[in-house]
């Protein structure tokens, strides 16, 4: 496992540095890197969504002091409402496919100047577990919710790859069935089994984000994110506790962590439009 | 590029505190605890040896033959069906030791039955003839941790009542018999047994 997000965090890197166009590239470090001494027509047009800069210009000497400035001051000019994006997650529906839980979730997102992205996660969590050892067979189906935000902290907003932190705050409510094999009284003897149907809980749970996404073609995109998740409540019982929470994962220890792998859509409602030069 | 790595840093510190294992309870095995005191409530031994037993109930297959002694065994016999002998299937009340000849005792863990509501133990002591009867009242029910710790079953006391030939006065210290070790009966008996 840890060497499938090893590769999917290394193969994620690669192609968030390799799918950059050059003009994607013009980030503020990369324009540091030493330039060519010739005069040539650089035309820089998609720093900005509203100034195109057209101009001969001496690389070395103009181009290298003007792009950060230039960066900062278009990043002032840049509209506050930044559209929409959809996501879905194809990890959980792997983890679905080749083990015994997983989740079917979708997400809603919002940029704010392209650095604040408030996020709407819904989903579907799903586990149907029967333990080898001790027979113990968990199930449940059930939505949850996670409301959150992260922040793109690449230095150059106008690019459409992102790499993030954030934070979520998750919840479900759900019932789960819990049944066992006989339990046999060693000492006064007697047997019974047990089935725990249809046990209400309440889960909260805080989960931090890392991840990144680069632009695949036009308005599609592709992306990871690794998170980890603490635990923060669920109703207590005292027959049992909840082996799997639906957008959590599963309870074995205090804290967690997963992954996501999204397919990500570029909603372009009320979004600015780009000029054309 | 920075801060790309002081974040990669941070974030697999993160991941490598999050990986952890199945946290089992070392310790499965659900007793009630008895702690021992005298009759002015400090923790005391008991100066005599103790032994706990409990009557239970088992089902016994009983062959006869004529001229010969009754045989009762727990499991069926074909070879004494062949050789004669009648099969009948009886209820046997037998004596189980729990705790055998326990010196000077400051406390003791006894298991609880899982599905009965009253436990009836014996105490025996070796300086009294006659021993103390404990009645203990108790709701007994499941307790899955995780499907992979198996289950348990727990115990929550209401009433515990006694003789008193050496036991002064018997108290609830914890009602919840789990297997996290906590002591959930006192048990004051006569100083005068010193």
């Amino acid at each position: 496992m840890r060497h499938l997000i090893l590769s999917i965090l290394l193969l994620s890197v690669s192609l968030l540095l390799g799918a950059q166009t050059p003009a994607d590239s013009l980030s503020a470090d990369s324009v540091h890197a030493p330039l060519p001494a010739v005069k040539d027509t650089l035309i820089v047009d998609s720093l900005s969504a509203d100034t195109i800069v057209s101009d001969t210009v001496t690389a070395e000497s103009k181009y290298s002091k003007w792009v950060p400035d230039a960066l900062e001051l278009e990043k002032k000019k840049l509209p506050l409402f930044q559209g929409f994006t959809v996501s879905f997650d194809v990890l959980g529906l792997a983890f679905y496919t080749f083990s015994d839980y997983g989740t079917f979730e979708g997400a809603l997102r919002l940029s704010l100047k392209n650095t604040w992205l408030p996020i709407v996660e819904l989903g579907y969590g799903l586990c149907d577990r029967n333990d080898y050892n001790t027979k113990i067979h968990y199930k449940v189906n059930a939505p949850f919710i996670r409301l959150g935000c992260d922040w793109n902290f690449l230095r150059n907003k106008f690019q459409d790859n992102r790499m993030f932190v954030g934070a979520r705050w998750g919840f479900s409510t759900f019932k789960y069935d819990m049944s066992g094999p006989a339990q046999t009284d060693p000492v006064y003897g007697g047997t019974e089994s047990f089935d725990f149907s249809g046990t209400s809980c309440t889960s909260h749970w805080l989960e931090i984000v890392f991840g990144c996404q680069v632009k695949i073609v036009a308005n599609f995109h592709m992306g990871w994110s690794i998170r980890l998740k603490y635990h923060l409540s669920s109703s207590k019982n005292d027959n049992s506790k909840p082996y799997y929470i639906p957008g959590y994962g599963t309870t074995v220890s205090g804290n967690t962590w997963s992954g996501s792998y999204n397919l990500i859509f570029d909603l372009n409602w009320g979004k600015p439009k780009k000029k054309k030069q | 590029m920075k801060q790309f790595l002081l974040l990669s840093s941070v974030l697999t510190m993160l991941v490598a505190v999050a990986c952890s294992t199945a946290s089992c309870p070392m310790d499965t095995v659900v007793t009630c605890n008895y702690s021992f005191y005298n009759a002015d409530g400090e923790q005391s031994p008991l100066y005599d040896t103790l032994t706990v037993t409990i009557r239970k109930d088992i089902q016994a297959y009983v062959y006869r033959k004529t001229g010969k002694n009754d045989t009762i065994l727990r499991q069926r016999s074909t070879a004494l069906i062949d050789s004669g002998y009648t099969e009948s299937v009886e209820s046997l009340s037998i004596d189980t030791i729990l705790l055998n000849r326990k010196v000077n005792a400051t406390s003791m863990s006894i298991p609880m039955s899982y599905y009965r509501s009253v436990d009836t133990l014996v105490f025996h002591y070796g300086k009294i003839l006659l021993p103390d009867t404990v009645w203990l009242f108790h709701t007994g029910y499941t307790h899955v941790e995780t499907p992979e710790c198996g289950s348990y079953r727990f115990h929550n006391l209401s009433e515990i009542r006694t003789t008193d030939r050496c036991i002064d006065r018997a108290t609830i210290a914890d009602p919840s018999v789990n297997y996290q070790g906590n002591i959930n009966l006192n048990i004051y008996f006569n100083t005068n047994n010193e």
